[in-house]
């Protein structure tokens, strides 16, 4: 392992994104191992082929991502795709897309990196078109209501405002949203405003002018100006300062901007979507988010649902992330238990869908690919009778809880947000909110 | 970069996305062989089948391997298609004897015994076409006798 292509080599092997090149001719000249695993392809089966010969999906022809990228030069990034596998079941993916050139800067093929999003996978045996929309998956009540909504809505290049506690599928939404747009086939670009500073938000934003602050060695382009065309996705957006608010109030209200540092003004007809998981109605009696701003993005307002409201998509739910772990463990043999069900049905989910899908794909490796008792789900939830008999009891234990989630995991953070069912900045904004440091 | 994506909408046969791609390429690289027997078939598909004939000759002149050597299968080459279009679908043609000359030219690319058939055939209508005469002479150069085609 001496040379810099067999560190690429092993990057890629290793790597959970899907990553596959094709050259001029649009022929597979590289598929990684975790793009084999998502589509169902062999090396031997996928190398030398055409690509839309082999990896169908709903964007082949001139909708195609990586034309997209080349007729625009420039990268695209989180585009949401369903591809086809090889068995037939469809997978919700985003792609992200680059051109390959050579020394002499000769295109030379592309290059198509892509996940797995919102993490589900529909086995079409199982599941019927009208379990999911746009790769949300349920079909309660709340959640028809909600695609209805997103249908009417996605249309109009209106800002949208997206609401819902944590883990409820705000990004997801946002994905369905600009599916549905005119802006489907433009730049998609997303910003959780909570793990960012005042400063650095501001600059990724809107873009800085070379020697605007130190280390601004060049000019930048904001994701506004990157959006340009498309959508922008402002995840968080309760955590932005007011000095950003205002900022954004106006390139809202007027799609006009500057650089910092720069005093020439920027127009940008990117469309807005934003996401919180916070009461703006109480930050704005705290003096903490402008009420201007909240009007304006909560013209149109989609609540997610909490999947303790949601009822039968408990079990939906459960259903789909277990194919999904049994596909990411290998474990293709695993199931659940009724005791187990039980235990998943009664609980509250304060972390919602994502806590539910960590929870699975934890427990299925507990029980090592058998079957899944009571006693391999996680502590929190065989404890969930207790648990539920005072509703109280979460919102005032929080800060216990994630006081003993990260000493469980011995302060690593990645294991204790897996702990809590909560994403890491989840975990950083709770930790920001209950004032922890690292020490 | 114009390459690829003149290649994406040849091989998605949208040809007329595709002809002012390669005619840029080509602008760029006049002796580009690919770009040169793709603009061949998309100009035909266009419509312009005297600028397709003209580019077609001129390649057949210069070497016939570039369309000759073609493996349909390796390069995803629409000609079979657009034959079978042809000869099924009853595809309706001005000059009959342009019909024999689209013949020609697509099966050129997959069965060249078909094109030099095809060719005699248009030669018949059009007997002081230098061009064809021209053609005919290059392919059986290459090395191909005349046969009956298994099409017709």
């Amino acid at each position: 392992m001496n040379t810099s292509a067999d560190h690429i080599q092993a990057v890629l092997e290793s790597i959970n994104e899907g990553v596959f090149t094709v050259d001029k001719n649009w022929k597979i000249t590289y598929m990684n191992p975790a793009a084999r695993e998502m589509t169902g392809f062999q090396m031997n089966e996928s190398i030398g082929k055409f690509c839309q010969g082999l990896l169908h999906t709903n964007r082949c022809g001139e909708n195609c991502p990586l034309l997209q990228t080349l007729q625009e030069d420039r990268a695209l990034r989180d585009m949401p795709v369903t591809i086809t596998r090889r068995d037939g079941h469809t997978l919700p993916v985003l792609v992200n897309t680059a051109v390959l050139k050579d020394s002499d800067g000769d295109t030379t093929g592309g290059v198509v990196v892509f996940r797995v999003a919102g993490g589900h996978y529909l086995n079409a045996d199982e599941f019927s078109t009208e379990d999911q929309f746009e790769g949300i998956y349920g079909r309660d009540r709340s959640m028809v209501e909600l695609y209805e909504m997103i249908q009417q809505v996605a249309p109009l290049s209106i800002t949208v405002l997206i609401t819902g506690e944590s883990g409820t599928g705000k990004e997801l939404v946002a994905n369905a949203i600009v599916a549905q747009s005119e802006q489907r086939n433009g730049p998609f670009v997303k910003v959780n405003c909570s793990v960012l500073s005042e400063s650095l938000l501001e600059s990724e934003l809107f873009g800085h002018a070379k020697g605007a602050f130190t280390g601004a060695i060049a000019d930048h382009a904001g994701r506004f100006e990157r959006a340009h065309g498309g959508t922008i996705f402002l995840d968080e957006i309760g955590e932005a300062s007011l000095n950003v608010q205002l900022k954004l109030l106006r390139v809202i209200q007027e799609g006009e901007y500057e650089r910092v540092g720069d005093t020439q003004t920027r127009k940008t007809d990117a469309r807005v979507l934003a996401a919180t998981n916070q009461d703006f109605k109480k930050l704005i009696k705290e003096g903490r988010f402008r009420e201007d701003l909240y009007y304006r993005l909560s013209a149109v307002r989609l609540e997610l649902p909490p999947l303790r409201n949601r009822g039968g998509d408990i079990l939906l739910l459960t259903q789909l992330f277990i194919e999904k772990a049994k596909l990411k463990t290998g474990y293709s043999e695993a199931s659940l238990s009724d005791d187990a069900y039980d235990r998943l049905i009664n609980y509250s989910w304060p972390g919602n869908v994502r806590e539910l899908e960590n929870a699975i794909e934890y427990s299925l490796i507990r029980a090592r690919g058998g079957l899944v008792t009571a006693g391999h789900l996680p502590r929190e939830i065989q404890d969930s009778t207790l648990i539920t008999k005072s509703s109280d009891v979460s919102n005032l234990s929080e800060e216990s809880r994630l006081l003993k989630a990260l000493q469980d995991a011995n302060w690593n953070r990645s294991r204790a947000s897996q702990l809590l069912g909560v994403s890491r900045t989840t975990l950083w904004r709770l930790m920001k909110k209950h004032q922890f440091k690292w020490t | 970069m114009s390459e690829m994506i003149g290649n994406f909408f040849f091989l998605n046969h949208s040809f007329k996305l595709a002809v002012p791609i390669l005619e840029k390429v080509i602008a760029e690289h006049p002796t580009h062989p690919k770009a040169r027997k793709k603009l061949v078939i998309a100009y035909v598909e266009t419509g312009r089948l005297r600028d397709a004939y003209a580019l077609y000759s001129d390649i057949i002149a210069e070497d016939p391997s570039i369309i000759t050597s073609t493996n349909p299968d390796e390069e995803d080459c629409p000609c079979p298609v657009l034959i079978e279009n042809i000869l099924e679908s009853g595809r309706t043609f001005d000059d009959p004897a342009n019909r024999c000359l689209v013949l020609a030219i697509y099966s050129s690319y997959c069965c060249l015994a078909d094109a030099l058939v095809y060719f005699t055939r248009y030669l018949q209508s059009y007997p002081n076409d230098q061009r064809a005469t021209a053609v005919i002479q290059q392919l059986t150069k290459a090395g191909v006798n005349h046969a009956i085609p298994q099409s017709e």
